[in-house]
């Protein structure tokens, strides 16, 4: 259904075009009346047809997935709901009892804010400035530390962890207080920071720590703290093409101008020559458009429509989890403008 | 799993997609214990959240929408569904100021459609693509065709 277009219109039409020094032909333009014979009304069957998904690794940390058939504004979205409104659970409410370290109860509370805290986010309400705590939008621990001397240290001993006992404040100290029914609710999977070993304060003998922490649910426009995401970003499947053969030794060179694996040498008529394999791999450091005998034999591009995401989690919320949650994000979004946007043009 | 948590999806339009349709008021029945008490809050959210800006004339076919607490994640993905109907001579959106939360957004249509329904299929649209995606995501991640790795933490 796709009209024949001329080399050069295709070109500009699905790629980004990547030259010495600079970058063009950015902009979609997927919109009616562009092209002769194009029709890129919004047809969702169409839509359906040239989108995929293709997820490509996961780790208990980070996915990597590609998006092929959005436009960029659309990837964009994703991308800032993923960093900034997809919600979590963080410590927000520091109430100090007993603090004689030497860190400031502000800088402990900033840093504690910055702890994760393993909680479903779903699980809670959000909390208002005006709404008292319940165990429907709070968290409560309790930190509670002292740090003593070590009566078996060793004479002449130097290291801190040897000589004091708790000299070192870590995350695992950080224990969670249930309230009403929180205990039932999470006996399979209780609330914790979701590291053990995030060091918070350094403490001597005599300094004592006594914090209660509350927290709540948030989101990481407000707050970074609240971001699940240790950062959501993307990047546009890069693409070369060789428009000349390049052989021999400026075959070598040319491998050398990427990444390893972007580039392989094989013998065609008894002439080594480059050959691209794995272009996915490529940083685009345009290296090779900075020799002259590469010039006009090689040229750079990116796929306009073809996004591969990486998205790295902070442990609150498993990475494969993350995109499905921003998704719903943005279709909560519109369903708030739907009904308003009936509202304001009935009162007209 | 934590897929589930935001309420359930719907289109709110008759086209029959393979996703299950919850035509109605979305204030009903959100999943969740949690959300019970909130169903006054969702009436009160949508008070001032879309407001048209009047502009010479009631021309129905060329309007400029001011949304509360919107920015460019929701602007320019509406821009661009918007811009594609064809019916849509114009369509474009604007912060006026950024330490306001106020996104504008302009349409201007053909006589053979309005403003406002050039809108409401911009937005019907892209719950469409958002739903499509959301399926064909999880129905890839079912497959489990990818690597699993191990990351050093």
């Amino acid at each position: 259904m796709v009209a024949q277009l001329a080399d050069n219109v295709e070109l500009l039409r699905t790629r980004v075009l990547v030259e010495r020094d600079r970058v063009t032909s950015v902009s979609g333009s997927d919109y009616p009346h562009q092209y002769p014979g194009i029709s890129n009304a919004w047809d969702l069957e169409e839509f359906k047809k040239n989108f995929q998904v293709k997820i490509n690794r996961l780790s208990q940390h980070s996915i990597e997935f590609d998006l092929i058939g959005i436009d960029a504004s659309v990837a964009n979205a994703f991308r800032r709901i993923l960093i900034a409104e997809v919600p979590t659970m963080a410590i927000e409410h520091v109430y100090v009892m007993n603090n004689t370290s030497i860190i400031q109860d502000e800088v402990l509370a900033h840093r504690l804010g910055l702890v994760p805290i393993k909680a479903p986010p779903h699980a809670f309400d959000y909390k208002s400035a005006d709404d008292g705590p319940t165990d429907l939008n709070t968290l409560v621990f309790k930190l509670k530390v002292k740090c003593e001397r070590n009566p078996d240290a060793a004479e002449g001993e130097t290291d801190p962890s040897k000589l004091y006992i708790n000299s070192h404040v870590y995350s695992r100290h950080l224990v969670w207080e249930p309230k009403g029914d929180q205990a039932e609710k999470f006996a399979d999977d209780p609330i914790r920071p979701v590291q053990d070993d995030i060091l918070i304060a350094k403490l001597r003998p005599g300094q004592e720590i006594d914090m209660e922490l509350h927290c709540t649910k948030g989101v990481g426009k407000e707050h970074a703290k609240w971001s699940p995401v240790a950062t959501a970003s993307y990047r546009l499947l890069p693409e070369i093409t060789i428009l000349k053969p390049i052989t021999g030794d400026d075959a070598i060179k040319f491998k050398n101008c990427f990444p390893e694996g972007v580039v392989a040498l094989v013998e065609k008529d008894g002439v080594t020559t480059a050959k691209v394999v794995n272009p996915r791999k490529d940083t685009v450091s345009r290296e090779v458009l900075r020799h002259k005998e590469f010039e006009n034999k090689v040229r750079l591009t990116r796929v306009r429509d073809h996004f591969i995401f990486n998205v790295e989690t902070t442990g609150i919320i498993p990475a494969e989890n993350l995109f499905v949650l921003a998704v719903n994000v943005l279709l909560e979004k519109i369903r708030v403008i739907q009904p308003a946007l009936e509202k304001a043009t009935n009162d007209v | 799993m934590a897929a589930s948590d935001a309420s359930e999806t719907g289109s709110n339009h008759e086209d029959q997609n393979d996703v299950i349709m919850e035509g109605e008021d979305y204030n009903e029945e959100r999943q969740g214990s949690d959300e019970e008490m909130d169903e006054d809050d969702e009436v009160a959210i949508a008070e001032d959240k879309v407001e048209i800006i009047t502009g010479s004339s009631s021309d129905p076919t060329a309007m400029t929408f001011s949304l509360k607490n919107e920015d460019h994640t929701v602007g320019n993905t509406l821009r661009h569904l918007i811009n594609k109907n064809p019916q849509v001579d114009f369509c474009g959106y604007s912060i006026p100021h950024p330490s306001e939360a106020k996104m504008h957004i302009r349409i201007q249509t053909s006589d053979k459609t309005t403003a406002v329904d050039a809108f409401r299929k911009g937005m019907v649209d892209l719950t469409d693509m958002c739903t499509h995606i959301r399926d064909a995501y999880e129905a890839e991640l079912a497959k489990k065709n990818y690597v699993v790795f191990e990351e050093l933490a």
